[in-house]
């Protein structure tokens, strides 16, 4: 027992002083060393690739954390912590940023650095020089210990002051030590003729993990008189005489020097002074007996030397040669004819190529990427920790889904027994109205409970994949190497077509289950999503895409590859041969293993095809999962039934109203569309809600409680002059919050929906529900696609971007019909109607989320021509549209818009060619091109709509569209 | 006539019409159904076994198998599931067996005969490189991993017979027997000797030390080279900074036999522009001639007589970097892949850009350029 408190003592007394205090974990991590030292290498490797992932706007986060680990893991230093390395690294991957100067962190990476360096004193100057941490008082209390701690008391007071007249923040912190200082020294004056024995505890404060050239004798660890005491002990010759010559002023060194010290001359740094002295570096020095001579060296820089000349030299390579004959500039042709060249020339050419004495260098990899941290990592490392965030990502995504559904599956149930409680107490006539809603929400549960526990299913087999190592025990066996040339020969099931190929053999044929579907489809779909999953790991969205797996085509798309591949026809060849082979050698493979490796044991075409299969039931399985009720919240419903149902009140919207009215107007203002909405009795649309008080607030991943509804809301999209919050709360929805209390949109898409049902053959709209509030309003939309189009198109392929188009199209001409101007068509406020791997006859329209730049032509009369509309304003400018054309070609050169920023990810540049405008990467388009022939007919209709009316124009080009095979979902 | 066998080349073209596309300059024979996403390893089937068979392990977590024939045509026979992605493939001595090391941490034995695969590797990170050893008195797979191990398997237990504690995280290793050698981070290089039973032999201070500024580069692909008695006599070593180290183990004069060449650089000869160096993905010697071929992030393959220490050919740019390569058993086929190494990180990543591996026929272009 005693011996492991000398131990720990021992331990102790080589364990670095943290200022913070040491944690006890930290400490215990460092003298167990060994067993938990892969803990800490994971937790580096896990700084390390953080430094390397991290997409944010702080990286510094990264660096101070990392930096506190490294200080609680290595109490000792070491050489292990690379901790050095790591503060250099750091304060010069930010010394570039202005921004970080005064950043406490930054600072105390500095000061830390400073702290491990050879010349603390130097590092500090050097930060001054260059305006790092001047308003930290941080700073200048390390910066004065060190000269305190160096017995220069004056310097030390001077940076005190020197902080004190910055005004470094925290000021009472470094007032205080300031006061700390002062009552020191002034300690220390007094007590300077005392004889003062008895040292405290000491220790080896200075002592660092490396080697110091300053030898500082032990110190008192007690801080407060330490450094007197420190000083009479260490230095008694000096300090006592000066002391007591200038017993209160402290010790003045020499005129000069305290001069010096008080002006504190900024001296120009060109670099961070070098915070360690390598270990066995040789320093240039005289070779005592070895004579070169000179020549041969003045030739070395001209001419290539032969390595055999320069025995003492252990590469031939690299700094004083010259760049004689590089390999990459003897191209092909030319090297032939350098091959009959005799040897001895062919020596000096090609391989011991010169130095890049000259020759500027730039690496054509993410090369600071690599370096960027305590330890260097590999290209592939990186790449891994991708594929593992992308991994990690979809296993909690799944999770969560799984989490929410379970969720949602408990309050079904109790909403449920509450409902069949008030209906037997039959407490209240509302109570009808709401089992209605009840039971409707009641019916999507149960056809939810089908899908949602299949799909757990796979989902609770994917955390598998991560135990897989746990097999390992039992998965040896049958390791009996077979003599491939026995079978090959007599074999005459692998020779089909005169092929001679291995003799692969699936003794125990798969009998079809879910396992390898599982994992064939999670592992399937890591590496084509990783693109798409990053992006929302770093906007922080993380149910942004909540209903998207937009990847799901491509996997089948490449499933279906497979399986027509040559695999297909191995896998058919594979299986046939299986049952002589079974009775064979069946004692080979236990049956144990058959069972645990049944999925390897499956040929290659049922892999392929049950991948497909998968990959196309996951489609509906997630969609079916990641749907919602309105019920979710129907618990707080019930308690706000006693409440009355809130009543419309069309005169809110009069509080507001102007009244008076400029001649000329805006047709979108707010005003006029107030005066507008005026002359319309919004109560009488249904789902027009009216609420008395002011807009809820909504915050992502809250509630927002509407009228009687309440939603879930995820992510958050922030807009001009509105904000869309993803949400959920009957089915999947989008939420559009507006300040203003002008329920415009809901007016434009229930106008929408009223004029479409005119037309028996036209399409149902459904225009959401509206909640009008004091200060704002809300749009609710029921949206079974969660991602705008703008999003899908990010990681779609052109034909999915294709029939985004179409669906694009297929709402404004909708909209057209009904004599309604979307006006502002945008990439980021149209959602798809559906899932798009949903097969569907008709292809449908795009959802709008927003109508605030919509025009009525059938309420607003007036509006005859493009130039009145503001967002016809920039197309004008830019001679696109004539001011006096069709108001309705806005939206044309809205679709061309959004197309383009869909398709190419940039804003269109324009050419006109005889009056015809086309787009510049289709100005020479291949007519032999599909996709090129496609979109440049689809730029050259939107944009050059003449004067035809733009409804049969876009009846036109829909059925075009429709015509072509480009599109996925055309014919 | 039979492609490979056969001494004219084919590369000369004439194999469909010349396109603008880049992603086979080379005009070499495209290897049919290759891998979804990068393929980060190539290894060819061993003498024992008649015909050529190649492996391919991919970022798509598989590792394929296809049966090279003598008129150059590939057919694709089989393929196994990693559940992450596979970094290198190895064959046993027979052929009879195929060995794949993935970031999953395992490490599995594909028996081409049954077409099953077991775990017969666990590592607590990524297993970066798989070997087989063949040793008079025993059999083992040697796996390095990025968890600073180096652990040989027997593989019919779940532990290793042999686990040694490497300086760093292993990035590259090469067997042939008695030699093993290992390059680490942190510029770290073992050498490990196999008789008996495997013990470290050397640690060398990495060659790839660039003399000016006393700065080393990242290891990152290793390949042993034999003598004229057919035993391993050193290695070339490939850095991330387009440079390779010939070192030998012995020699007679260390001053003048290692050395160091550049490749896989562009502008070479133009001084005013900065020069654009790549990494070296791949180093693979040629069996027959002693040959060593280099494949780079710059999309090109370069072979090399080190004897002779001149370049033989570079190859034209592809337009993608070239990540893997090998040599059959007889020297007579080059594989090289081309897709994407993530040098430039991420943002550079096309997943539906295809990937290729490609055939070439090296008897010719690999001889040494002294002997006739």
């Amino acid at each position: 027992m005693a011996q492991v408190e000398a131990e720990r003592e021992l331990c102790l007394e080589n364990t670095q002083p943290l200022r913070k205090g040491l944690a006890v974990t930290g400490l215990q991590l460092s003298h167990q060393e060994g067993s938990c030292h892969a803990a800490i290498q994971q937790q580096r490797q896990a700084f390390e690739l953080e430094l390397r992932m991290y997409t944010g706007d702080d990286p510094l986060d990264i660096w101070d954390r990392y930096l506190k680990w490294t200080l609680k893991t290595y109490p000792q230093g070491s050489k292990e912590s690379s901790l050095t390395a790591m503060l250099e690294r750091a304060v010069q991957l930010f010394a570039h940023d202005k921004k970080y100067y005064d950043d406490p962190r930054y600072i105390n990476l500095w000061i830390n650095l400073a702290q491990n360096s050879m010349e603390p004193l130097e590092m500090f100057s050097y930060m001054q020089a260059n305006g790092i941490g001047l308003t930290r008082a941080d700073l200048y209390i390390t910066w004065a210990e060190e000269f305190e701690k160096h017995g220069n008391f004056q310097k030390a007071d001077t940076i005190f002051h020197e902080g004190l007249k910055c005004r470094a923040q925290p000021m009472d912190k470094l007032q205080q030590y300031h006061n700390g200082f002062q009552a020191r020294v002034a300690h220390q004056a007094l007590s300077a003729t005392e004889e003062e024995h008895e040292p405290a505890r000491t220790s080896m404060v200075d002592l660092r993990p490396r080697g110091r050239k300053k030898a500082v004798a032990p110190v008192n660890r007690t801080e407060a008189a330490g450094h007197s005491r420190r000083l009479n002990l260490q230095l008694p010759r000096r300090s006592a005489r000066n002391i007591q010559k200038n017993p209160i002023l402290g010790f003045n060194e020499n005129q000069a020097d305290s001069l010096q010290a008080a002006q504190l001359k900024l001296e120009p740094w060109m670099a961070p002074p070098s915070s360690r002295a390598n270990e066995n570096q040789v320093m240039p020095e005289q070779l005592a007996d070895i004579k070169i001579p000179q020549k041969s060296w003045c030739s070395a820089s001209s001419v290539t030397v032969p390595a055999s000349r320069l025995n003492f030299q252990p590469f031939v390579e690299e700094g004083d040669q010259t760049p004689s004959v590089s390999a990459c500039k003897i191209d092909p042709e030319v090297n032939t004819v350098l091959s009959d060249r005799p040897p001895p020339s062919k020596e000096e050419s090609a391989l011991e190529e010169g130095g890049g004495g000259g020759v500027k260098e730039q690496s054509m990899y993410l090369k600071e990427l690599l370096l960027n941290g305590a330890v260097e990592l590999s290209i592939e490392e990186l790449r891994a920790e991708h594929y593992f965030a992308r991994k990690r990502q979809e296993i909690e995504e799944t999770i969560q889904q799984q989490r929410q559904a379970k969720e949602r599956l408990r309050q079904q149930i109790d909403e449920k027994q509450r409902l069949l409680q008030l209906q037997q107490s039959q407490q209240r006539p509302q109570l009808s109205q709401q089992e209605v809603t009840g039971t409707d929400s009641m019916q999507i549960t149960e056809c939810r409970s089908g899908t949602v526990l299949p799909s757990s299913q796979p989902n609770a087999m994917a955390f598998q994949i991560f135990d897989e190592g746990s097999q390992s025990g039992s998965a040896h066996g049958s390791g009996n190497p077979i003599p491939c040339e026995k079978d090959m020969c007599p074999d005459d099931v692998f020779l089909p077509a005169g092929d001679r190929g291995l003799c692969f053999k699936t003794p125990y044929p798969f009998p079809g289950g879910s396992i390898p579907h599982s994992e064939r489809t999670l592992s399937k779909n890591f590496p084509e999503r990783t693109e798409s999953l990053n992006e929302e790991v770093v906007s922080g969205h993380k149910n942004k895409t909540l209903c998207s797996s937009p990847e799901d085509t491509q996997d089948f798309v490449k499933a279906a590859k497979i399986a027509s591949s040559p695999y297909h026809a191995m896998g058919q060849r594979a299986v046939s041969p299986n049952a002589g082979i079974l009775t064979k050698e069946p004692s080979i493979t236990p049956q144990l293993d058959a069972d645990s490796d049944g999925r390897k044991k499956l040929s290659p075409i049922q892999e392929a095809s049950l991948e497909a299969w998968g990959s196309m039931a996951s489609g509906p399985t997630s969609a079916s999962s990641v749907c919602t009720n309105s019920g979710g919240k129907a618990v707080h419903h019930l308690g706000r039934l006693k409440e009355s149902h809130a009543e419309p009140h069309p005169e809110a919207m009069d509080q507001n109203s102007p009244c008076i009215q400029p001649v000329i107007e805006d047709p979108c203002s707010m005003r006029v569309r107030q005066r507008l909405l005026d002359q319309v009795d919004l109560s009488s649309f249904p789902n027009f809600y009216s609420e008395d008080g002011p807009l809820p607030m909504a915050e992502e991943d809250g509630v927002l409680i509407l009228g009687n509804d309440t939603f879930a809301t995820y992510s958050k999209m922030d807009y001009e002059n509105f904000s869309i919050y993803a949400g959920q709360g009957g089915g999947d929805v989008a939420i559009k919050l507006e300040h203003t209390a002008v329920p415009w949109d809901f007016y434009i898409g229930s106008q929408l929906r009223e004029r479409l049902a005119r037309d028996s053959q036209a399409p149902v709209h459904d225009a959401g529900r509206c909640f009008l509030f004091q200060d704002g309003c809300v749009t609710v939309h029921k949206a079974s696609q969660q991602s705008t189009l703008r999003e899908v198109a990010e990681e779609s392929f052109e034909e999915i971007v294709a029939s985004l188009a179409m669906q694009t199209v297929e709402l404004v001409r909708l909209m057209h019909s009904c004599h309604l101007i979307h006006g502002a068509l945008s990439p980021d406020t149209l959602v798809m109607n559906r899932r798009y791997d949903e097969p569907m006859d008709e292809l449908g329209a795009a959802v709008a989320l927003d109508f605030s730049c919509s025009v009525d032509l059938e309420l607003q009369p007036e509006v005859t021509a493009a130039h009145i509309l503001p967002a016809a304003q920039n197309f004008i400018t830019q001679d696109l549209l004539a001011p006096s054309a069709s108001p309705y070609q806005v939206d044309l050169l809205g679709i061309a818009e959004t197309v383009h920023t869909l398709l190419k990810k940039r804003p269109m540049r324009l050419v006109k060619e005889d009056s015809v405008w086309t787009l510049e990467e289709y100005q020479e388009a291949h007519p032999s091109d599909r996709s090129d022939a496609f979109w440049s007919k689809f730029f050259r209709t939107v944009l050059n709509p003449g004067d035809r009316p733009s409804v049969s124009v876009l009846t036109e080009l829909l059925e075009d569209m429709k015509k072509s095979t480009f599109a996925c979902y055309g014919a | 006539m039979s492609l490979f066998g056969a001494s004219t080349g084919f590369g000369a073209g004439g194999f469909g019409a010349a396109t603008t596309d880049t992603h086979n300059p080379m005009k070499d024979v495209e290897v049919t159904s290759p891998p979804d996403d990068s393929i980060s390893c190539l290894a060819f089937s061993p003498p024992a076994m008649p015909g050529n068979f190649l492996i391919g392990g991919s970022w798509a977590n598989d590792v394929r198998c296809w049966e090279v024939q003598d008129n150059g045509q590939t057919v694709p026979k089989a393929q196994q599931m990693h559940t992450g992605p596979v970094l290198d493939v190895c064959w046993s001595e027979d052929g009879s067996k195929v060995f794949t090391a993935s970031c999953d941490k395992t490490a599995k034995m594909w028996d081409l005969n049954s077409n099953q695969a077991i775990q017969i590797a666990q590592h607590d990170a990524p297993i970066r490189t798989v070997h087989w050893i063949k040793a008079p008195n025993y059999n083992c797979i040697m796996t390095g991993s990025w968890d600073k191990t180096l652990k040989f398997w027997d593989t019919r237990s779940p532990n290793p017979m042999m686990s040694l504690q490497l300086p760093e995280r292993c990035y590259c290793a090469d067997v042939v027997y008695p030699m093993a050698v290992v390059a680490s981070a942190d510029r770290g290089l073992i050498v490990y000797q196999l008789e008996n039973q495997p013990s470290e032999f050397r640690r060398i201070d990495s060659p790839l030390k660039h003399q000016v500024t006393g700065l080393t580069y990242q290891h990152r692909c290793i390949a042993i080279f034999k003598d004229k008695q057919n035993k391993p006599a050193g290695f070339a070593l490939g850095s991330i900074e387009g440079r390779v180290a010939i070192h030998y183990i012995n020699p007679p004069n260390p001053a003048k036999d290692n050395f160091t060449f550049k490749c896989h650089r562009s502008n070479g000869t133009n001084t005013a522009t900065p020069q654009d160096i790549y990494a070296v993905n791949a180093i693979s010697f040629h069996p027959v001639h002693g040959t060593l071929a280099t494949v780079g992030s710059d999309g090109r393959f370069s072979f090399w007589d080190k004897d002779a220490r001149t370049k033989l050919k570079t190859s034209e740019q592809l337009d993608q970097p070239i990540t893997a390569c090998s040599f059959n058993n007889n020297g007579n086929i080059f594989a090289y892949a081309s897709s994407y190494d993530w040098s430039k990180g991420h943002e550079y990543y096309n997943p539906q850009k295809k990937n290729y591996i490609f055939l070439r026929n090296a008897t010719e272009e690999l001889k040494p350029r002294n002997k006739k």
